[in-house]
């Protein structure tokens, strides 16, 4: 009795380990790639959620071109209203930010997770044409 | 003997349970093989979409430099009378002669204006994410307010060993054409002057008809916001009826104003279009005063 008592437990580990051994490698690699799509996806939604905001129009003027303006002069005071009405459809985190300034940001969230970044034009400067503008989502 | 029999029955659930393992990590590891080959293609799917929203982006961007070029070729050019380089040109203070007299020096603006646009918009193409040819073409359609761009190549984003996205780099923009029309006005204004200043008796009347001229032209586009500007200058001939004028010409877009780089002052600013010119005309002929201009390089 005692005897296959002890057969029974080396059967149980046996089982166990040789299936845990076998089984875990995959299982993290699966989770590593899931995780890894799901990081692909939502840094893509981010540029979606990007390219749309730039394609999209304030008085009939490209959100784009109002960006550029505000960097030349500062001259949209409302450009936050303007960028987070937009933002708001795509995601309930976000951060938009173009060289150290930042544009626009949800209030009580520091998004830092998922970004996307597109070179805009800016009018023509003999040093300078294209600024980065950064969008991080959560 | 008796612990033979004991250990038979052990050995067969062993084998059995063995057996159920292998058949579950059979099914579960193929399962996994399977889908793993459908993983790593969703991650190449995400990076191909990747590429395609890098080239959406660039897209985007050159839509926005094609109007930025379009506008500062416009104000350097048009503030030049029509020619890029007025140095080529008899000029004072940049602003080049029409006319001196019999001679007619109206500039191909269209040509000039489409030359340095070019060489501006391709600057653009150089530091954007994705491989842009040479444009080589714009047509303006003045009709629709419309540029066409055309390109010696596609657009091409590459990652390489991977996938390529190629895509079509002509493009057409809608655009405020109203330079042309300025243009346009500039050429009407020289030839009414030349007309009217080149068939007055004497200095004073010339001075009356290149008034009259810039009311008459200027009433006609005040609804359109367009303001013409004649400024007679002294009479620098020998008598009253003997007598040669300068007549600096401005024709202004009071519209809009567009954000271009002031190579003056060196620095964006908002400013209106303009087209300047100046035209030597009278009875006594001289030589035009003219002086050195400094070039714009893009």
């Amino acid at each position: 009795m005692k005897g296959l008592l002890e057969w029974a437990a080396v059967g149980i580990i046996f089982t166990f380990t040789s299936f845990v051994v076998v089984i875990i490698p995959f299982i993290f690699t699966r989770i590593h790639f899931v995780e890894t799509i799901d990081v692909e996806i939502k840094q893509n939604n981010a540029q979606l959620a990007l390219l749309a905001l730039l394609s999209s129009t304030h008085e009939k003027k490209q959100v784009s071109q109002i960006i550029v303006e505000h960097i030349a002069f500062g001259q949209h005071a409302n450009i936050k209203e303007i960028i987070s009405t937009r933002l708001e459809k795509y995601t309930n985190c976000y951060k938009l930010t173009i060289e150290d300034e930042v544009l626009a940001e949800k209030e009580g969230c520091n998004a830092t997770k998922y970004y996307a970044e597109a070179k805009i034009a800016l009018p023509y400067h003999p040093e300078k044409k294209v600024e980065i503008l950064q969008l991080t989502i959560d | 003997m008796k612990s033979r029999k004991g250990i038979a029955p052990v050995i067969i659930v062993a084998f059995i349970v063995a057996a159920a393992i292998m058949v579950a990590e059979g099914v579960i590891i193929t399962n996994y093989l399977v889908r793993a080959e459908n993983i790593v293609r969703a991650i190449r799917e995400q990076e191909i979409i990747k590429g395609i929203n890098t080239m959406e982006f660039s897209k985007r961007g050159l839509t926005q430099a094609v109007l930025y070029s379009f506008n500062q070729a416009s104000y350097d050019i048009s503030k030049r009378g029509g020619f890029f380089d007025p140095s080529s040109t008899t000029s004072f203070n940049c602003i080049p002669y029409w006319k001196t007299f019999s001679n007619s020096n109206i500039p191909n603006f269209e040509s000039e204006l489409s030359a340095n646009m070019l060489k501006i918009f391709n600057g653009y193409g150089t530091v954007l994410d994705v491989s842009v040819p040479q444009y080589t073409q714009i047509e303006f359609d003045k009709e629709n307010n419309m540029m066409k761009l055309n390109a010696n190549g596609k657009l091409r984003y590459e990652k390489k060993d991977f996938f390529i996205v190629r895509d079509i780099a002509d493009f057409a923009q809608l655009a405020d054409l109203k330079v042309l029309k300025l243009f346009e006005i500039a050429k009407e204004v020289a030839n009414e002057l030349d007309s009217s200043v080149s068939s007055s008796s004497s200095y004073p009347s010339a001075l009356d008809a290149s008034i009259s001229v810039s009311n008459n032209v200027g009433q006609k586009y005040y609804g359109e916001n367009i303001e013409v500007v004649v400024r007679p200058g002294d009479n620098l001939g020998s008598s009253e009826n003997n007598f040669a004028m300068r007549v600096l010409v401005v024709i202004k877009d009071n519209g809009e104003k567009k954000l271009v780089y002031d190579f003056e002052e060196k620095s964006l600013a908002m400013r209106n279009i303009e087209f300047r010119f100046y035209m030597l005309l009278g009875k006594e002929q001289m030589n035009a005063e003219t002086n050195e201009c400094e070039g714009i390089i893009y």
